[in-house]
């Protein structure tokens, strides 16, 4: 009935150009030949075996794993029983607690990061893993706490009360019945945690101390000083296994689908 | 024979300052169909949740086979629930739905497998073990939901509206079913509806529940034909209460002075009324008499002079099987409740008229495919036969007669 | 009172009161108060009571940085907010395969290193770099650019940066609206435009407020982009934070800075509250 306009489409199309271009940018010259990125003199692979030769990026990338493996599992648990605690609960002063708990990630990170060197040098605490873990665990609990809560309230309360009255008590309950239904929101919450710790400059270089350095921070001091092609290189590879993982989850999520 | 299995104490309970419960006491026989009978709010679903252990009294106790069960948390106790919504866990096919209870009693995988299939043939959902909850269709899911809870041999099972969001058809069919499976197996079942017609068909004895209070305990019969207050005869019978004085008593008949107009209620021979005692009387809407008045109301001194008269006559008149005649019948010209007819309307084969008292009340009456001879605007005369009317108590709950 | 027996489900949200008591709420009061402590003359701090790290964010150094942070904010929200909002809403419209293939390809990103996607900006303005290219190959002759290290360079890196946040949140506020409403306008004789203005716009502020939140509030702090594309000409509050945290060692001045950009955040937060009626940012969850 009415002619259909092409404008939302080049709209969309070239929005979605500006998202990636940066990263098509940075795939390209990651298998430059020069060092430079400007111009084309060639084809090389010279940035991906100086790449696995660079102990240092291997030794960063290695603490940006642990610090985001450890602080999204114990924002997963603490995230996730709290949310489930906070909803089962009735009591004055509920939605300050809540909003306490998503402060983290409503105020700028340099705040954070300011608070917690500060509040980490008051405890003693050797700046290192151990800070770098907390103030990740401390950003990271929001992710998990917004989405196992809002997964919550759309679960009935009588699936719980169903299992209590058939005779489990109320660990048991948790773990047959609300676990595996909140399962999914758990898993999107984490993953959504790691990815930020697993990116994060700002509040890291606060926190962290001079023994462990964070990939994002080595990043960040390359960029800053001097030019280093084999990043490319490390960003392209990052991007194969995030867009292979992607792919993967959908088929898995297609067959899934077609069983039921 | 029979003994007693659950016992509830003066069973109090408030939320957030708001009481629900206001002192409730029952006592349940071992394989009695009971029914809670109440509109939404009255406290039922409380009391269910009482007795599963889900929700505890701010008072009172609940003793079930004589053991004070009251603080026990609803995994300690032999009673299983069907959920008004179902709670069907969907995350599990139907057989381990069914098998949970078994799986936590630490029943053997064997005797679990051959107790789920008898569960389940005796819902007739035999082959349906390995679907998902959200496979099934409405009625399914029901009776998965009571195959779950009878495969723990309860001794009392609750059900918590749990033909609520069925259609008619299937309402009434499951109805059938539920009744034939509650006295095959002789377990005690609690049931909770706002239905009074299913209330009415299925029990044994029938608990009307309103402001957190019972109204009346009793039988179907006593609970629709002498219904003890004006809510239940309003909320049961949907019946007309009307307040009036006592002029006399002649035999088992009372005359009452009601609305301008003078009635008869049937009442036991030795009861005594003093005149001028206030009463009040019920009668169902398919029990009211309408005939035309003169033509004007009728004005209140003339009426006043025709009563002794009229009583007498009255009390002689034949009570013929009114449920087949029309609204006219025999027409007591000067007794009656004068009314002017306001509205009539026609609802599922019956014949729905809607009068108004010359105090402004409002009088339903109401009779199976007939075509009325009144119409809206007619002066008419409102009366019936003594045995039809009961009379009530006021209900002590407050604002028990708004709707 | 309530009953005899009360459940324990509280013990599930210890850990986290725990947590959030010592490591939420516990540093930010630390923050408050040791902005009203003084530096001690060599490194470190003295419990003495003072007001000079206020006073001195009047000095005009200072107050120029805030200035200056507020408007780069400013110009970044009003941006992502011309491109994000018909982002939003024509991906809403869109048909749900194409949506899902949307999503996905906004999530990508997330995935990858947001330094180094900031290095790929970097390649693109650089003096002979790819837009320079570009410009030349379409037959113009322009000296190399001086893009990089620039105003307008932080600004495209700041919209860059914080874009997906705000496609997000009106895409999932335009996706919730019943598109009855706009056509129940029509019928009742509205023009498309007042239509839109009238229903879809108003239906969808919660989601647009909420993406102006997302990217006002972080790009207030987020240093690392005006340092990258910025070079050192452009100082922002989040970088004047750093700044005295690692060279200046002024701790008690930095808190002070932080509590002021705390403040600010919160206002604008509770302004949300206001107007959205709800406390959840919408596009997060």
């Amino acid at each position: 009935m009415k002619r259909k306009s092409v404008f939302p489409s080049l709209f969309l199309t070239l929005v979605m150009i500006f998202l990636y271009l940066p990263i098509v940018m940075v795939v390209v010259y990651s298998f430059h030949e020069s060092k430079y990125t400007y111009g084309w003199s060639g084809f090389s692979l010279q940035w991906y075996q100086e790449l696995f030769q660079d102990e240092e990026l291997f030794e960063s990338l290695r603490n940006s794993l642990a610090v985001a493996g450890m602080s999204c599992l114990s924002a997963a648990v603490i995230g996730t029983l709290g949310a489930f605690g906070l909803s089962r609960m009735k009591f004055r002063g509920k939605g300050a607690v809540e909003y306490v708990t998503t402060l983290p990630i409503m105020i700028p990170e340099i705040i954070l990061g300011m608070v917690f060197l500060s509040f980490f040098s008051l405890l003693n605490l050797p700046q290192g893993m151990v800070t770098l873990v907390i103030a990740h665990t401390a950003f990271s609990i929001p992710y998990v706490f917004m989405m196992v809560k809002a997964r919550l309230a759309g679960m009935e309360l009588s699936l719980e009360e169903a299992a209590r009255d058939l005779g489990a008590g109320p660990v048991r309950a948790f773990f047959d019945i609300t676990l595996p239904l909140i399962a999914p929101a758990v898993a999107s919450g984490s993953l959504l945690a790691f990815a930020m710790s697993f990116d994060d400059v700002v509040i890291s270089i606060f926190v962290t101390g001079p023994k462990v350095t964070t990939l994002p921070i080595r990043i960040y001091t390359r960029i800053k000083f001097g030019v280093t092609p084999e990043i490319n290189a490390l960003c392209t590879l990052m991007l194969l296994v995030t867009v292979t993982v992607l792919l993967l989850s959908v088929l898995i999520g297609r067959i899934g689908n077609r069983k039921k | 024979m029979s003994e007693t299995i659950l016992e509830l104490k003066g069973i109090r309970k408030a939320f957030d300052g708001v009481s629900v419960l206001n002192g409730i006491d029952l006592s349940i026989d071992s394989g009695e169909f009971i029914t809670l009978l109440g509109s939404s709010g009255c406290g039922k679903t409380t009391t269910l949740r009482i007795v599963a252990g889900l929700e505890f009294p701010d008072e009172g106790s609940v003793i079930l086979e004589g053991q004070d069960v009251t603080g026990k948390s609803p995994d300690k106790r032999d009673v299983n629930t069907v959920f008004q919504n179902y709670a069907l866990f969907p995350h599990m096919t139907v057989a381990e739905n069914v098998a949970y209870g078994l799986k936590l009693r630490k029943v053997p995988k064997a005797e679990q497998k051959k107790r789920v299939a008898e569960a389940l043939e005796l819902v007739q959902l035999a082959g349906y073990e390995k679907r998902r909850p959200a496979q099934l269709s409405g009625g399914q899911k029901q009776r998965v939901a009571i195959a779950r809870a009878l495969v723990n041999n309860p001794r009392v099972l609750l059900l918590d509206e749990p033909l609520g969001a069925l259609d008619l058809q299937l309402r009434r069919q499951m109805q059938i079913e539920l009744k034939r499976l509650q006295k095959r197996l002789g377990i005690t079942f609690i049931y909770i509806t706002h239905d009074q017609e299913e209330a009415l068909n299925m029990s044994d004895r029938i608990a009307v529940m309103h402001g957190g209070v019972f109204e009346q305990i009793g039988t179907p019969d006593q609970i629709y034909d002498k219904p003890r207050t004006d809510y239940v005869a309003k909320f049961v019978g949907s019946a007309n209460v009307i307040c009036g004085t006592v002029l006399r008593k002649t035999g088992n008949s009372l005359a009452v002075a009601a609305e301008n107009g003078t009635v008869f209620v049937k009442v036991g021979n030795e009861a005594e009324y003093l005149a001028g005692q206030e009463v009040r009387m019920a009668v169902r809407s398919e029990k009211l008499q309408i005939c035309e008045a003169d033509s004007e109301p009728t004005s209140k001194s003339r009426r006043q002079e025709s009563r002794e008269q009229e009583a007498a006559k009255q009390e002689n008149e034949g009570r013929g099987d009114d449920s087949l005649k029309g609204f006219e019948q025999q027409c007591p010209k000067t007794t009656g409740i004068p009314c002017t007819v306001k509205e009539i309307s026609f609802a599922g084969g019956m014949l729905r008229m809607a009068m108004e008292t010359e105090s402004g009340e409002e009088l339903i009456a109401s009779r199976h495919g007939i075509r009325p001879d009144q119409k809206v605007g007619d002066h008419v005369l409102v009366f019936w036969d003594p045995e039809a009317a009961v009379l009530v108590e006021k209900s002590s709950v407050e604002g028990a007669n708004e709707k | 009172m309530r009953s005899k027996k009360r459940s324990r489900v509280w013990l599930a949200a210890l850990p986290l009161y725990l947590f959030t008591i010592l490591f939420v709420a516990g540093p930010l009061i630390y923050m408050v108060v040791l902005s009203f402590m003084s530096k001690s003359d060599s490194w470190g701090i003295e419990a003495v009571f003072t007001l000079r790290n206020y006073e001195r964010i009047g000095e005009p150094v200072y107050r120029e940085c805030f200035v200056q942070s507020l408007k780069l904010a400013f110009t970044t929200t009003f941006l992502t907010g011309l491109i994000g909002y018909p982002f939003g809403y024509f991906m809403a419209k869109l048909s749900p395969s194409k949506k899902r293939l949307l999503l996905l390809l906004i999530m990508i990103p997330f995935w990858t290193s947001s330094l180094i996607r900031l290095y790929g900006w970097m390649i693109i303005l650089q003096a002979k770099g790819v837009l320079y290219q570009t410009i030349r190959f379409l037959g113009f002759e322009i000296k190399p650019l001086k893009l990089l290290y620039s105003y307008p360079a932080v600004v495209v890196g700041m919209v860059y940066a914080l874009l997906p946040f705000m496609m997000l949140a009106v895409y999932s506020s335009v996706d919730k609206m019943d598109w009855n409403l706009v056509e129940a306008a029509r019928d009742l004789g509205a023009s498309a435009a007042k239509a839109f203005w009238t229903v879809t716009f108003r239906l969808t502020l919660p989601g647009l407020l909420s993406g102006v939140i997302l990217t006002f509030v972080p790009s207030m702090g987020l240093f690392f982009i005006a340092d990258i594309l910025g070079g050192n000409k452009i100082v922002l509050v989040g970088s004047l934070i750093q700044d005295q945290l690692t060279r200046g060692a002024d701790w008690p001045f930095a808190a002070a800075l932080s509590v002021v950009l705390m403040t600010i955040t919160t206002l604008l937060l509770i302004l949300y509250r206001r107007i959205a009626n709800t406390g959840e940012l919408e596009g997060i969850v």
